[in-house]
This record gives C-alpha cells, structure tokens and sequence, in this order.
C-alpha cells in the first residue's frame, strides 16, 4: 500500500488528467444512449418462447397494434359528430409516417349477405351524409358479426376503437414516433363529446421510456441532492461530501457512456444504474477522504496524509471495492438482457469509482486540500452530536453482548419466519402497473382492458402439412379450441382465427342466414371461400391467421388481465387441449405478450436464485482466503444473506412482485451488505490488538466502525427513499426495498456479528493478552 | 442597296426562326393532357382472349444489391375473355389452378362513367349458386394482387392533370425521401448509380399526373402517378405510384410487351408494393385479339355452366 501511495503521488497531475480525459469521452458518447423498452429484447435470443414470438412477428405482423379508443360522453357513439369524428381520424392516421394501416368503423370492409349475393363495404361511409337510417345501419352491421364486439365496438357501444398497426418489423423509435404523432393528433383540437385514448402494448413501452426520461432528469439529481445534504450534515466538511459526489458521477458517466460507445440500449433498469452507483459508489471515496482528513489534523504534510490514508484503509477499500464488483457481476449470469447489463455495467462503474477513489481522488485533495479547514461550528457541539449516536450505538452493543444468545435465538427464529414468507414470493411482470394510478396511458389501457378485448395476446401457431389448414376437421378443432378457452377462462374476451373468416363468408353466401354459421363440409367450399375473401380484399388480408401455403395458422386470443401469472393458466389449458385434440401431424407452439412475459418472469426467478447463490460463493470464497478461515466467510455472507431473506419475505407482505427491477435488490444487499461486514470484522481485527476483553472489542468497534457503516446506511437509505417520490413504481418500489435492505445489513453487521463472535472466537481475531 | 437587302432578308429569316421555335412549343406540340389520353385511348382490340398466370409474393430485398428473396408463393392461373362495349368493358375470367377453386368465375362489367359502380357476379363451383358482389371500392384490390383496378383498367383522363416531366424533374424527385427508401430497397446500397438511371426518361416520354380533386384521390387512393411512357408504341413501361400521404409506396414494370396481331400488348408486368414488402407478376400468355367473342360469353348462364 505504501508503494502504490508513492506512485499516486508521483503521478498525481497526470492521474488527474487522465481522469478527466477519459470522462470526457464517455461523456461525449451519453449522447448515444437509446431507452428502450420493448419486452422482446428483456429475452433472449434462444429462448424457444423468443424465436416462435420472432417468428410470428416476421410472418404474421405484430399483434401489438395501438388502439385510439373513442368514448362517447353521453350516450352512444351513433352520432354524426362522433363518427365525423371517427373519419376524420382516420383520414390523419391514415397519412402519418410509419402507420400500415388503419382500421376503423369508416373503412373497415363490411362483407353482407343479401338475397342475390353479398356486398362489400364499409360500415358507414364518410362521404355520405349521416342521417338516423345510416346510423341505424351503424348499428345494424356491427350487430351482424362477433368479431366486431370488443374489438372495433365495446359491449355498451359507447365507445369504438379504431385500430393502428405499423410495419411488421418497426423499431422502438419509430413506434415512439407513431406515439408522438398520434397523441399530438388527439390533443390538437378539444372534442367535447367523446375522450379519446390511446393505449396498447407499444404505446406502454413508449411511455416507459419517456416516465424514465422524467425521472432521469428530476428523481436523480434530487437523490443525489438529498445525500449530499445528509452527508454534509453527518461530517460537516465541504471536500468530504463533494469529492465522493464527484467520484459518483465520474463512475456514471465511465459506465453509461461505455454503453453508448458500444452501442446498447438501455432499458427501464438503466436508469437505476446511477442511483445504484450512488449506493455502493460513494464509500470508498467516502472513506479515503475522512482518512485524509483526519490524518491531517495530525499536522502532516499532504503527501504523508496519503500515505496513511492508503495504509489504514487502502486495504477495506478495495476489497468492499472487489466485493461489491462481484456481487454484481454476478448478474452477468442472469438470462435476462436488462438485468445482465445492470449487472455488468453498475460492475463497471463500481470498478470506477475504486480507481478513481484510490488515484483521482488522493491526487485532487494532494494539490487542492492541504490543510484542513478549522470547522465553522462549535467543535463540542459535533462532539456532543456525534457522541449521541456513539452513546446510542454503545448501549445497543451493550445489550446485544449481555443478551447475545437471546440476539442469536431471535436471529434464528427471524430467519425461519423469513424463509416462511418468501415462499409465497411471486414473479410477475405487469407493465402497466409500473405507471402511477393516475397516469394516461395507465387509465387508457385499465379502460381499453375493461371494455375492449385487452391489449395482452396469446398467440397459437399451428403447424401441419401444406393445405391442411384449408381442412374442415382442422378448422373445427380450430374452433373448438377458440370455444374452450373463451368459455373456461372469461378473462379471455376475445379470439380470431381463420375460422372466423370461413364461418363469416359461409353466412354471407347464404343470404345472410345464421343457421350457416358453422365450418361447411367441403374442402373445395372452404378453398374457394378462402380465393372469394382473398381476392376482395389486400393480398395481405389473411396474413395475421394463415400463411401462403395453407401449412400454418395462427389463432390469436386477446386477454384483458396483464399479469403473467394469470395467463399462465390459459397457457396451460390450452396446451392440454392443443394435446388431446390435435394429433401427432400437427406442431403447436405458443407465442405472445402474454408467454414472453411469462418467460421473462420464470428466467428472472431462475436468474435470480443463480446469480445471488454465485456472488455468494465468490464472496464467500474470497473472504475465507483473506480471513484465511471458512468461519470468517461464513461470517462475513451472514449479514447480507439475512438482508436478503428479509427482502423476500417483505415483498410478498408488501404485494411486490419479483420482476425486472426489484430483482436486483439482493445483488444490492449482496455489493452493499458485504461492505458493512467487511469493515465491521477489519476494524475488529486491526484493533483487537489493543483490547483485552471481547465486549472492550466490540463495544469499541461499534463506536469507530459502526459509526461510519451507520452514516453510510443512513446517507444511502435516505437517498433511495426519495425515489418513493418517483412517478415510476418500478422505480418507487425499487427505493423502499434498497432502503430496507440498506438498514437490515446494517443492523447485521451491528448486532449478529458481535453476538456470534462472542460465542465462537476466531483464529483472525487475536486480542491482547490480559 | 444590297448590303440593305441582304440585312432585311437576314432579319425575316431570322424572325421566321424565331417565330417557329416558339410555335413548336407553345401552338403545334402535343400537350401532355393529349400525349396521355392518346395512351389510354390507344386500340386494344375489339375484344382478346388470354391466358393469366398471377404470381403473389411475399418478397424480401437483400440490403446490399437489392436482389428478390422470395419468401412465400402463391400461384393462380386464370383463363380470361374481354370485349368492348363502347368506352365499357366486359369482362369474364375463369380460375384454372389452384386445383380446388377451378371452375371459380368472375364476371365484370366494368364502366366508364365513373359515379356508376361496377357489376361483378361470381360463381362458387362448391356452392354451385351465382353471388352478386356488389364494393363501390376502386381503390380495391384486383383479384387480390397488388393491381387495383384503376392500376388495370388505367385511370380516366379527365380526373388528373397532366404535366410532362423533363431529366431536371425527375433529378428533383430523388430528394424526396419516399422515392430515396425505394430505390434503395430495390437496388440496394451498392446500386445508387443504376438508381440514378433508372430515375431518368431514358428516351421515354414521362407523365406526371394528379388528381384534379380530394374526391378522385380518395376513390383511387393516388396523389400522384408518374409514367414513363415510350413514344412509339404508347407502352407504359413503368410507373410510380404515390399514396394518398403523398409518399411513393408502389412501382409497376412492364417486363415484356410484343406486336401481337399489330396491336402492343403487355405480355408480362409485375407491381411492388415497397410498404407491404409484397410484390405480383402478371403474365398473359396466348393473347389472342378481335376473336368475334360471342356475347353470350358475358353471361351469368355461361358464369354457371363454365366456358
């Protein structure tokens, strides 16, 4: 350590640039930085849910359509305004860039059954002049077929939506384009007599990305304000609060620019990453500056204050450094995309912050800080201040020492009630109770969800030989299938199939008679229906059910609940049915919103489990062989692993789910947690050399080192309970876990460590000779 | 005196010059209104016979040379007999393959006057019942490729204006970017340089036409038709069609035309629609004209008992 200090100093002015050039240039590529929060990209590319959903995407067109739902005031939506309206929109819609297609009542292709034929055509048209015989023939047509109920028109008929889809394969920018031009198009002139709303799965991760813009430009800097007072009131020293500030913000800019400069998008957890930063970051700075600090109070010179800055805390600092890099490498293990960049790149700026606490830093306060200023306030009042919560924590170490069988039972039984607890953890992803109550898009699609056929799809692809679709057994079994699921789970609104499509034309060609709602028995009939509906509409009419050669079809169920786990039972049923009722020719496979949240929820359960038992073991692993005893890493894990166990059995308590964002919490605990507990057993172990009893020890290192973890606790927990304040739940659940994870391994560290190693002593921890 | 004489006759032979050049262009040239309607007017026979394979693909552009991937297929061949009644044509057209919906028929009587919508009646050999259709649609797909109907029947002379577009116009045209995305779909990034050539009037004659109002743009669905016409057949070799967004989303190409019985007839043409990565392939095979087609062919009794 005394060597490497020398170099520091030696190289001081050219650390200090070197610092700032290189931040300079990953600040130059923040620029680059993209939001992007398409639920798709969360999984990986070989995951088989991931390639089906890939697979439909490309062939069949997403079924993440927006919906522009237009909801009468008073009444129905059989008015002229309203559907002047309605035409009118659809006019505008109709020329935006990055629109394919717009489906509305005023130019949806209305196929009716009359006595000599059947006709083709719109269910009102725009042109002509709406008197009450049109609007009754409004009515009348969307009476005439299923397939419009919840889709076009809710059950009430006082709202219609008109449906908008966008090139199969469009990015999340120009969907976010889309968004922008749509929502200026709603808002451009009142409409007193219908609300307008626009929802939909692209238009919820539109809103994702712009809610984290909001917060990245309020919520952060707030937190960070909010520790820089906390940290200001707690050591009362100007460098000892903006040099740790400034190290946090180097290691954001290093980490996130490094994401720009490689190009990657960044998604809802992106945006905890400076706010994690702010957590783990500001130790180490923390603790090279007050060392300095007090070193120059001795009345040595700058450079020998660094010195011994590096000798007394060069050590904790790097390995709470090395540690907590761990503890979120770990996450480089996890399935999920997010959560793997998470992972990594708080790793990275973690990395950061070390070095730069460990060269820039020291070289800043060489040239800059060379003696400490006299303190403002009256010294004995800090005293006074600072001896409030020594007192406090010494009476507590009193206790725990005089108690600490009873601290160990009450341990125990915590962990056994946690454990209980976080059985009942579940893990689910609904984005749309990641917005706040009253936010638009969330009253949208609640709305959207509670009157049309909600905005989650589940989607079949059945595969067999070519023109087997066109069979009328196969057609049958498609609707029984349809049947089935709509009947037994009624969350389940609404399906489309080519069926539909057959049983439709089947009507119309019989004038209009419903006894002719069914699959008719010919193959010949189905096929030339299929031509008939083919060669009245788009060559890409059928594309979303069915592909060129008749081989596959693609049935498609819209539910209005978005929690995976609801859908998960759907999933089910309809595997058991597609089993039993589709033979050994045919290949089902399941696909949409509704499974890839599913499968994002199981990998992050599975990804989660792996990656804390991982960094565990790393951590484990290297504090045995610093410790040079397995006690001392069992030691050391143990704050962090009640943390977490804690942490699981809150969120199901407090009804949070484990999903993208509030699974990083114990990667958190594990990079925060093992700081405290490394600190905690070092300063133990530095200073039992000059206590002859265990209580003297602990008592005393409760006071020093517990001290500094308590301050540290505070000043974090505090700044993550700001973003309670945030709009974003993701972000506000993601601050009251951190928060408590913060106490509980702090309260860890304080009370089980000395309560443990008051019953068993190890080698590591020598005290002086009585 | 000569000198004067010669002087006199210098200036009337050059005010002669001068007085021809601007009458070529302004009193004795063809307008491009005339140009275009001697296209459309341009004589097809009294009546044809022909044989049309319709190809449906689903189609992919490499990025690089904008080479076709065709993703997926679909195949009809269709039998069809056309005859003019006035500026009104009838027309009937039988499928022959795919093998499950032969004997499916078509009739048409498609009418020129444009407030009159058109007849079609169709016969389902299954249903073994004769369906009158009836869609004020034009903008529709035809037979469900990527031809509208007006794309088939060619638009009506009086509904657009006309305006001929030189070299320097159609140099303008690549800054618009609906016209750039395209090209650069159809010759990749390798092909600017044919792009460029094959965004000139190449010795053609090119039309620009737009509609005269919002009425004629909604029926069609067409702001604007640009067409490279060659001067001394009346073939439209290709044509660019841009949406009612004003952006170009779709081009035909004329792959093959020939003299048949000393008419020029299309032989083989293909539309790209660039927005729905869709593309068709027309051919007509044994065209055959002026065959004396009975009118009893127009008929819903030979609808029902086939050809």
């Amino acid at each position: 350590m005394k060597k490497l200090s020398g170099i520091i100093i030696k190289l001081a002015p050219l650390l200090i640039i070197l610092n700032i050039v290189i931040t300079c240039f990953f600040a130059y590529q923040l620029p680059k930085v993209k939001i992007n929060n398409e639920v798709d990209k969360f999984i990986p590319d070989t995951n088989p849910m991931k390639i089906t959903n890939d697979y439909l995407k490309e062939n069949y067109g997403s079924s993440n359509a927006m919906f522009l739902v237009i909801e009468a005031i008073e009444g129905t939506i059989f008015k002229k305004s309203i559907l002047n309206k309605i035409a009118e929109l659809t006019e505008e819609l109709e020329i935006l860039d990055n629109v394919e297609e717009i489906t509305s009542l005023s130019n949806v292709d209305n196929i009716v059954g009359v006595e000599d034929g059947m006709e083709v055509d719109p269910i009102f048209d725009p042109d002509e002049d709406i008197d009450d015989d049109v609007l009754l023939n409004v009515k009348t047509a969307l009476d005439s077929w299923d397939f419009y109920k919840g889709n076009m028109i809710n059950e009430k008929y006082n709202a219609t939506a008109i449906i908008i889809e966008f090139p199969k394969l469009a990015d999340i920018n120009e969907k976010a384009a889309l968004h922008t031009d749509i929502t200026k198009l709603m808002n451009r002139s009142p409409f007193p007599e219908a609300n307008l709303y626009l929802a939909g799965r692209p238009s919820v991760e539109v809103e994702m990305g712009n809610y984290m813009h909001k917060d990245l430009k309020t919520t952060v800097p707030f937190v960070l304000v909010i520790m820089i007072i906390v940290l200001f009131l707690s050591f009362r020293s100007f460098s000892g609060v903006i040099l740790p500030m400034l190290c946090i913000i180097i290691a954001t800019i290093n980490s996130i620019g490094l994401m720009g400069y490689l190009g990657l998008e960044m998604s809802l957890l992106g945006i905890v990453i400076p706010v994690t930063l702010i957590a783990v970051g500001s130790a180490y700075s923390i603790h090279v500056v007050r060392y300095y600090l007090i070193a120059l109070k001795t009345g040595i010179s700058p450079k020998e204050a660094v010195e011994e800055t590096y000798i007394n805390v060069g050590l904790s600092v790097i390995l709470t450094g090395v540690t907590t890099m761990c503890g979120f490498g770990s996450l480089s293990t996890s399935p999920v995309n997010p959560i793997r960049e998470f992972g990594i790149f708080v790793a990275v700026g973690t990395g950061v912050a070390l070095i730069v606490s460990m060269t820039f830093i020291p070289s800043l306060l060489l040239f800059f800080v060379k003696s400490d200023r006299p303190e403002k306030d009256n010294p004995t009042k800090i005293k006074d201040r600072l001896s409030v919560i020594e007192s406090v924590l010494f009476n507590i170490t009193r206790k725990v020492m005089n108690n600490h069988r009873k601290v160990i039972t009450f341990g125990v039984i915590l962990v056994i009630l946690s454990i209980i607890s976080s059985t009942r953890l579940v893990s689910y992803n609904d984005m749309i109770e990641d917005f706040p109550k009253d936010s638009k898009i969330r009253i949208a699609s609640t709305w959207i969800n509670n009157n049309f056929t909600g905005t989650t799809d589940i989607s079949i692809l059945l595969t067999g030989k070519n023109d087997s679709i066109k069979e009328p057994e196969v057609l049958r079994q498609i609707e029984g299938l349809q049947n089935f699921v709509e009947e037994k789970y009624p969350f389940v609104t609404k399906s489309v199939s080519i069926a539909d499509f057959i049983k439709r034309m089947n009507v119309a060609m019989n004038a209009n008679n419903p006894a002719f709602d069914k699959i008719p028995s010919s193959n010949e009939l189905i096929a030339q229906y299929l031509l008939l509906y083919s060669t009245s509409g788009d060559p890409d009419d059928f594309d979303p059910y069915v592909d060129y050669d008749y081989k596959e079809a693609r049935i498609l169920f819209m539910s209005t609940r978005s929690r995976s786990t609801e859908n998960l039972k759907v999933l089910n049923g309809i595997k058991e049915y597609t089993d039993k009722h589709f033979g050994p020719n045919f290949k089902v496979q399941i696909s949409g919103n509704a499974t890839i949240t599913n499968a994002l929820a199981a990998l992050i359960m599975k990804g989660q489990v792996t990656s804390i038992i991982a960094s565990m073991i790393v951590v484990f692993l290297l504090m045995t062989f610093i410790y040079r005893s397995i006690f001392g890493g069992i030691l050391s894990v143990l704050p962090l692993s009640l943390a977490i166990l804690i942490n699981f059995a809150i969120m199901p308590i407090a009804g949070i789910p484990l999903d993208v964002s509030t699974s990083i919490v114990g990667s958190v605990a594990v990079g925060v947690g093992i700081d405290y507990a490394i600190h905690y057993i070092n300063n133990a172990r530095l200073n039992a050399g000059n206590h002859t009893t265990i209580d003297e020890l602990y008592l005393h290192t409760s006071t020093t080192s517990g001290t500094s973890i308590f301050y540290n606790a505070l000043a974090v927990t505090v700044g993550f309970l700001v973003l309670l304040f945030s709009n974003f739940v993701p972000l506000a659940k993601l601050g009251a876990l951190v928060g408590l994870t913060m106490v509980t391994s702090a309260l860890g560290s304080l009370i089980f460590i000395p309560a443990i190693l008051k019953i068993y002593k190890p080698g590591f921890i020598k005290l002086k000779a009585p | 005196m000569n000198l004067r004489k010669n002087i006199r006759l210098f200036i009337r032979v050059i005010c002669t010059v001068l007085l021809f050049s601007f009458s070529a262009s302004d009193i004795f040239a063809e307008t491009a209104y005339d140009f275009r309607k001697k296209v459309i007017d341009r004589y097809e026979g009294e009546d044809s016979n022909s044989r049309i394979v319709m190809k449906l693909q689903k189609i992919i552009h490499s990025k690089k040379d904008g080479g076709i991937k065709v993703k997926a297929e679909r195949e009809r061949k269709i039998v069809q007999y056309r005859k003019a009644y006035g500026k009104d044509d009838k027309i009937v057209m039988f499928f022959l393959e795919p093998a499950d919906v032969r004997g499916t028929g078509f009739l048409s009587y498609v009418y020129d006057d444009s407030e009159k919508d058109n007849d079609q009646w169709l016969y389902l050999p299954a249903l073994k019942k004769i369906k009158r259709i009836a869609s004020g649609d034009k903008s529709g797909s035809f037979m469900g490729s990527d031809f509208s109907f007006v794309d088939v029947s060619d638009i009506k002379i009086d509904e657009y204006k006309h305006k001929f577009l030189t070299d320097g116009d159609l140099k303008g045209l690549l800054k618009e970017k609906s016209v750039q995305s395209i090209l650069k779909k159809k010759f990749g990034k390798d092909g600017f340089s044919k792009a460029k050539i094959w965004l000139t009037t190449g010795g053609m004659k090119v039309v620009e036409s737009i509609p005269v109002d919002k009425k004629i743009l909604k029926d069609n669905g067409y702001s604007r038709i640009i067409s490279w016409i060659k001067p001394d057949n009346l073939i439209i070799e290709k044509t660019l069609y841009f949406g009612k967004n004003k952006r170009a989303f779709k081009v035909r190409e004329t792959i093959k035309s020939e003299k048949i019985q000393g008419i020029w007839s299309f032989t083989e043409m293909n539309m790209e629609n660039f927005k729905k990565k869709h593309r068709t392939i027309i051919k007509f095979d044994d065209t055959k004209y002026n065959l004396g087609v009975k009118d009893s062919y127009f008929t819903q009794r030979t609808l029902e008992r086939g050809l």
